[in-house]
């Protein structure tokens, strides 16, 4: 039962970046491969906010999204638009030289050591005998937001209509006064802010490092994919999955393995259903 | 249905095609304002570039092209939409992942951004009364209609922000018979309402029914322009589809029709 708790919080974590993983995808085509560095700058930024400016860690963990939602558009004006309308391997490309540069600007500035948030150690929940700490709780409270927020503006508000009409048919979008470029803005921030929000609880999990994000990656694009690429709901249903698989099979092995299990996962999805576990392929005309 | 009531489309001496090769040349051509004209041609004529020029598709590289007195030749395709120029492309007209409440609801929302929530409501209920069929599943996702339904909740909405003028690209193509019949007489129904239709149709019989003015196309030239009634009366013009190679065009309607082969 621990074991399924722990890779529920786990699956949160996953959820939020293959939330994020699934929004570029689909509004912008290309498998964005600098989620991982995503994370981890988020990470960092709230390790800025939280030791280095001494602000309490939620507040951290609440700039770190707004900074690197604006991050990502900067990322997006400075790299992603000079390459215009190239094809998705090109941009893909473009996203893993994105993520060397972030990986190494945080090492140049933070280093390689491990750090830790300031938190101050409370004493977990224990009820039935499985143990909830305080960070954990917090991980469920801000993922379970984070997705209604996401569905709300995806499902509800004329911006959310807007970003899955360019994802379906960009140029009846644009035919239909689609601005692609407030689109495509929206979408980098949106899911930069998905992307920190995973990095700074994370971190107050576990510890700051360099390849916190990177460690991440096998797992959120499985996720991804078992929810169905370019389906950001799905996502978070199959970073949940995702989570408590790997969890459970640190039962039966070693802990090292967790990742395999995932990077399984994901061939067997492609081989098997490459649309996601509910999807289907594209009703073709 | 209208604005203002409709206003016509004028080409005047444009040209347009790919890569600086013009595969229309010199067009001057008018769509009256409230009236349905269609323009027709063989396979290969120009048709499907000439309706993508007007749409903004395709930069013209010579000519222009007003909606009443307005010059939008500069225009992007949302510009036109905002300016009362819509346009129902022949495929891909739908977004097959939204619900067709949510087609109609872009259909309009960024084109009229001043549009409130009551004119959205409006325009919903102005549209669903020409076609009832839509308006009982609402809810259902756009890429599970049959062909003919997505050929229908296209025109539905392009024509939420009330276009004054339309275009339409083969609205007929690719649909059964009885959908081609519905499918025109909605278009039909739309233009009744004021709205001015410039459209391209290679089912010529079933186009003539609806048209009130046709224009003949020809290896990218105009050839000439006819009232609907007299169109197949000209010798002419009988012997371009009736001995011609591609007398298919006036005998098919009711068969399975292949798409234009001149549309890339």
């Amino acid at each position: 039962m621990q074991a399924l708790l722990n890779g529920l919080i786990a699956g949160f974590l996953i959820a939020l970046p293959a939330i994020a993983l699934s929004l570029t995808y689909g509004v912008l085509n290309f498998a964005n491969f600098s989620i991982g560095a995503l994370i981890t700058a988020g990470a960092y930024f709230a390790y800025f906010y939280n030791v280095d400016l001494g602000l309490h860690v939620l507040v951290s963990v609440a700039l770190a999204g707004v900074s690197l939602s604006i991050l990502a558009i900067v990322i997006e004006r400075l790299v992603y638009r000079p390459l215009g309308d190239a094809d998705h391997i090109t941009l893909l490309v473009g996203s893993m030289g994105v993520a060397f540069v972030l990986e190494n600007v945080i090492r140049l500035i933070y280093g390689a050591d491990v750090r830790t948030l300031d938190i101050t150690v409370s004493r977990p929940i224990i009820w039935n005998d499985l143990r909830l700490n305080n960070e954990q709780l917090v991980i469920v409270a801000v993922a379970v937001a984070a997705f209604v927020a996401v569905a709300l503006v995806l499902k509800k508000t004329s911006l959310g209509r807007a970003m899955r009409a360019t994802s379906d048919n960009p140029s009846l979008a644009e035919a239909r006064g689609v601005n692609r470029r407030r689109i495509i803005n929206w979408t980098w921030a949106l899911s930069g802010t998905l992307a920190a929000l995973a990095g700074a609880l994370v971190a107050m999990d576990a510890t700051v490092e360099p390849l916190i994000g990177t460690n991440y990656l096998i797992s959120v694009f499985a996720a991804t994919i078992v929810g169905g690429i370019g389906n950001p709901l799905g996502a978070m249903a199959g970073g949940l999955l995702i989570g408590i698989v790997e969890e459970l099979s640190t039962l039966a092995f070693p802990t090292t393995y967790r990742q395999g299990v995932s990077f399984l996962i994901l061939v067997a999805m492609l081989f098997l259903r490459p649309h996601g576990i509910l999807g289907q392929a594209k009703i073709k005309r | 249905m209208s604005r203002a009531g409709g206003e016509g489309i004028r080409l005047a001496d444009l040209s347009a095609g790919y890569g600086g090769n013009d595969i229309v040349r010199d067009v001057t051509l008018a769509a009256t304002a409230s009236r349905v004209t269609t323009i027709v041609g063989p396979n290969g004529a120009g048709k499907s570039t000439l309706i993508k020029a007007v749409a903004g598709l395709l930069r013209p590289s010579k000519g222009k092209l007003f909606i009443g007195e307005k010059d939008i030749t500069a225009l992007a395709p949302a510009q036109r939409a905002a300016a009362g120029l819509g346009y129902v492309p022949q495929e891909h007209n739908v977004f097959k992942a939204l619900s067709i409440d949510e087609n109609l609801r872009i259909g309009f929302e960024f084109i009229r951004r001043r549009g409130g929530a009551a004119e959205l409501r409006d325009a919903r209920e102005r549209v669903l009364t020409i076609f009832p069929d839509l308006g009982g599943r609402l809810n259902q996702i756009a890429g599970t209609l049959s062909g003919g339904q997505r050929q229908m909740l296209a025109l539905a909405s392009t024509l939420m922000p009330s276009p004054t003028a339309l275009i339409l690209d083969e609205p007929s193509a690719g649909l059964s018979p009885r959908y081609v019949r519905s499918m025109l007489d909605a278009v039909r129904a739309v233009n009744r309402a004021g709205v001015t239709v410039l459209m391209i149709e290679q089912n010529v019989t079933e186009a003539l029914r609806i048209s009130d003015d046709v224009v003949l196309l020809v290896r990218g030239q105009v050839r000439g322009a006819w009232p609907a009634g007299t169109f197949l009366d000209d010798p002419d013009v009988r012997s371009l589809f009736f001995h011609g190679r591609s007398d298919h065009d006036s005998q098919a309607s009711g068969k399975e029709r292949h798409h234009d082969a001149s549309a890339a």
